[in-house]
């Protein structure tokens, strides 16, 4: 597969190790009152579909960035690669 | 006082020089590094504190500026300083000293290995080594990539001169791997 | 006399004489033949031995295609089993063996498998090693191992390197043929970056295979001059002996460059073999057609052949299996073999056309509405049975057989990422389906397009298509004028009443082994593939 990396353009995703759902950027509010079960949740239940799915893929073999890819997991169809710090301020978290 | 013998990444107390068909591979011991990381808000500081330690302005993504001293990019908001360690020993205490905590700088120099090809027709040599496309990597170009399992930079510093960095600790494998390519390749 | 199935012209360098072994005999060749090539030329037609039944076999085609000619390469560490004798190429020093026998080739222990044909039709191993189930290790593995074993190893390390590689290009052209070669042409012209990658050590396809004549030269001459002008554009890489082995995702292809297996040992510091890994913005599949045998009865002895594979060792490889042969064909393109064959000096006894309106021709007899019905000779053939319009039978004295059922355009890469493939009832078989690798198009006969005029044409406008995709400027190539002939040919698939006629030579698979898997509710062909082992081994998928 192809990664277009935002930055640096086309690359091999063999350079990339993938991190498991995007999902994972949203990590709950340990102070909150459910955080067991929202950790329980965030921890081990994943969505598994088959179709467009945001996972997270980390440039190790390049600028060690971690991007979110949208990939369709029945054709490998890549329709946005963001960069997960962009994604993660725009969800209005600080870092 | 120690009496102690500065050896190269290689273990040799000369740097090592391997010549096959058009291409000569160097192992380059004679600079240091520190990386520059941006700190969150200093991001604008850096880049000037970078300009002020280079010359020219500091790299834009996949590249490499400055002279004596270098930089090149490595990562968002990231860069590696590169100059001769005989002139510029302390180079990471001088790049501390520049960007005014408005950036982390780590001492780099023992970390990585250094190995320069020179010659003509250096694409048939990284062809076998890495997924760069040899058509568009142009002088002034920089890229990470992965060179037999080992995480390297790879800068173009002219058309029949190539540098690439590796780890150190892997010296001797970078070193293996690439001398194959090239009796592969001519 | 050594070679004496050598005929004159063909492509080979006869100043260079090779000498070479096959089962501990010493032969000779010339710089340009395969394996294969070469034994033919000294009256080898005996190969190998079956899969299952131990039956003597030749070689039935010219190319990667092979089923049959199947052996063992070189000795000590470097010893490699199941190798084509048909893409090895012939080198000074080679030493090959025939391979799956006990004894020697010519009186194999193991033939009693054949006797005993009844009891190992398909499913014979799931039905018979089923309990105790203690006993599959011990007992029925080892056993049915060294029986249905190929070739064996040298269980030595292997002294040579193997390396890996990337490439990048705008256009990926898999395959030499006319259609590729034209091309090439147009888009390294254009100023494109292209690769040009085909398994062959010559590249041309069947221009090299071929006697037409492209304008005023000849086919073979029309490809070297035209790589000539590929290698030296400095935007294109020619790469011969590379087979691209998969479409991946992201225009991605795999390539498997055989560096050194064409040398007795590598040069220093060389591999023996390159796996590219090939970027593409896009890919054009000029991979040609496959012929296709008839299946009649006995249909596989040493021999018997395909008929473009026969006019591939005539014309190419100036050689014949024998001095006396036949062609069995359901089209036009079968008699174009008997008239290279005639035009070489072979005696052609008959073309057993299965069309009442069969062409005619001064040169030999053709029989029109005549098909084969059966085949004699033990370790090579002898004659073949041929059943006349009347009715009547006649035993016709051959000692080789071309067969030609029509041609299959080599679809395969593009049924890769879920293509299927389309079926096209003119030309009878199977063509490129739209829905394939994003970013592969298709050109000349991989398309179903089977005259070389075509073939050319459509190298050409599929290139300059995708130049234009690719926002590149366009030239103009001035294409050489080529036979635009189209082959007539009637859909026939086998010999009505034959029952032990492969249809799958390498695993033994029979009309009948096919029939059994129908009737045993082994239907689809996923499921008849694995019950009867149809289509397994080196020509898989």
């Amino acid at each position: 597969m192809i990664i277009n990396h935002p930055i640096l353009g086309p690359r091999d995703s063999a350079e990339f190790t993938y991190m498991g759902d995007a999902a994972l950027l949203d990590r709950p509010d340990w102070q909150a009152k459910d955080a067991l079960a929202q950790f329980i949740d965030y921890g081990y239940l994943r969505d598994n579909p088959a179709g467009p799915h945001q996972e997270l893929w980390y440039h190790e073999q390049g600028d060690r960035s971690f991007l979110v890819v949208t990939r369709d997991t029945t054709t490998h169809e890549i329709s946005s690669v963001k960069l997960a710090n962009d994604v993660a301020r725009s969800r209005g978290r600080s870092t | 006082m120690h009496n102690l013998t500065v050896t190269t990444a290689l273990g040799g107390t000369e740097p090592r020089i391997d010549m096959h068909g058009p291409i000569t591979l160097s192992e380059e011991p004679g600079y240091a590094l520190a990386s520059v990381a941006a700190r969150k808000g200093g991001e604008r500081a850096t880049i000037l504190a970078i300009r002020r330690l280079i010359g020219p302005a500091a790299p834009k993504p996949g590249h490499i500026a400055g002279d004596k001293v270098t930089a090149f990019w490595i990562g968002p908001d990231q860069w590696m300083l590169e100059a001769p360690y005989d002139s510029h020993e302390t180079l990471f205490e001088q790049a501390a000293a520049e960007v005014k905590g408005k950036a982390s700088v780590t001492e780099q120099t023992g970390g990585w290995c250094r190995f320069d090809l020179r010659g003509v027709g250096l694409a048939s040599v990284l062809e076998r080594l890495c997924p760069i496309n040899m058509i568009t990597f142009q002088p002034g170009g920089v890229t990470r990539s992965s060179i037999d399992h080992l995480g390297c930079f790879i800068i173009c510093r002219a058309l029949e001169h190539i540098s690439i960095l590796g780890p150190r600790s892997s010296a001797a494998s970078l070193h293996h791997g690439l001398l194959t390519a090239m009796r592969s390749a001519y | 006399m050594s070679q004496i199935n050598r005929l004159k012209g063909g492509q080979i360098d006869r100043s260079q004489t090779l000498n070479f072994t096959f089962d501990g005999k010493f032969f000779q060749g010339h710089a340009g033949d395969t394996l294969a090539s070469a034994l033919l030329a000294n009256d080898v037609r005996l190969m190998g031995r079956s899969f299952k039944y131990h039956r003597p076999r030749g070689v039935l085609t010219a190319g990667s295609e092979e089923p049959n000619a199947i052996m063992e390469l070189r000795d000590g560490a470097r010893q490699e089993p199941n190798t084509r004798a048909t893409t090895a190429e012939l080198f000074d020093g080679l030493t090959a063996k025939s391979q799956n026998k006990i004894g020697s080739l010519r009186f194999d222990l193991m033939a009693i498998n054949d006797r005993f044909s009844n009891f190992l039709t398909a499913g014979f191993y799931y039905k018979t090693f089923m309990w105790p189930a203690a006993f599959w290790e011990k007992v029925y593995e080892p056993i049915i191992r060294k029986a249905a074993g190929l070739g064996s190893i040298s269980f030595q390390d292997d002294p040579d390197d193997y390396d890996r590689g990337f490439l990048h290009c705008d256009l990926l052209i898999i395959g030499a043929g006319p259609a590729g070669l034209a091309a090439a042409l147009t888009a390294g012209r254009a100023g494109a970056q292209v690769i040009l990658a085909d398994e062959d050590y010559t590249l041309g396809g069947r221009l090299n295979s071929e006697r037409f004549s492209l304008t005023d030269q000849s086919g073979a001459e029309w490809a070297a001059k035209t790589v000539a002008e590929l290698n030296s554009l400095p935007n294109v890489r020619v790469m011969a002996r590379a087979t691209i082995l998969g479409a991946f995702d992201h225009g991605i292809y795999g390539a498997l460059e055989r560096v050194s297996d064409h040398l007795a040992v590598p040069a220093a510091g060389k591999p023996r073999q390159i796996l590219w890994r090939i970027y593409t913005k896009r890919s054009l599949l000029c991979a040609g057609a496959t012929e296709r045998p008839i299946a009649f009865e006995n249909n596989d002895r040493p021999g018997i052949m395909l008929a473009g594979a026969m006019r591939s060792y005539a014309n190419r490889w100036a050689v014949t299996a024998a001095q006396n042969v036949a062609v069995f064909t359901n089209n036009d393109d079968g008699h174009k073999t008997a008239a290279d064959l005639h035009a070489a000096g072979v005696n052609v006894a008959a073309v057993i056309d299965i069309r009442h309106d069969a062409p005619k021709s001064q040169d030999y007899e053709v029989i029109a509405g005549g098909q084969v019905t059966n085949s004699r000779g033990r370790l090579g053939l002898t004659s073949v049975q041929v059943s006349l319009p009347d009715g009547s039978t006649r035993n016709l004295p051959c000692g080789a057989l071309g067969v030609s059922g029509g041609w299959n355009p080599n679809v395969h890469l593009t049924s890769h990422h879920r293509g299927r493939p389309v079926w096209n009832d003119e030309i009878a078989a199977f063509c490129p389906p739209k829905d394939g690798p994003a970013g592969l198009s298709v050109a000349g006969a991989a398309l179903g397009l089977f005259t070389t005029a075509a073939a050319l044409t459509c190298g050409a406008s599929q290139a300059n298509a995708i130049l234009k995709d690719l926002g590149i400027k366009q030239t103009s190539v001035d294409l050489p004028k080529a036979e635009d002939t189209p082959s007539r040919m009637r859909p026939f698939w086998y010999v009505k009443g034959c029952s032990r006629a492969w249809l799958d030579q390498q695993n033994d698979v029979t009309v009948k082994d096919v029939k059994l898997s129908h009737q045993e509710n082994f239907i689809s062909v996923e499921h008849l593939k694995r019950y009867t082992t149809l289509g397994h081994g080196h020509r898989s998928g």
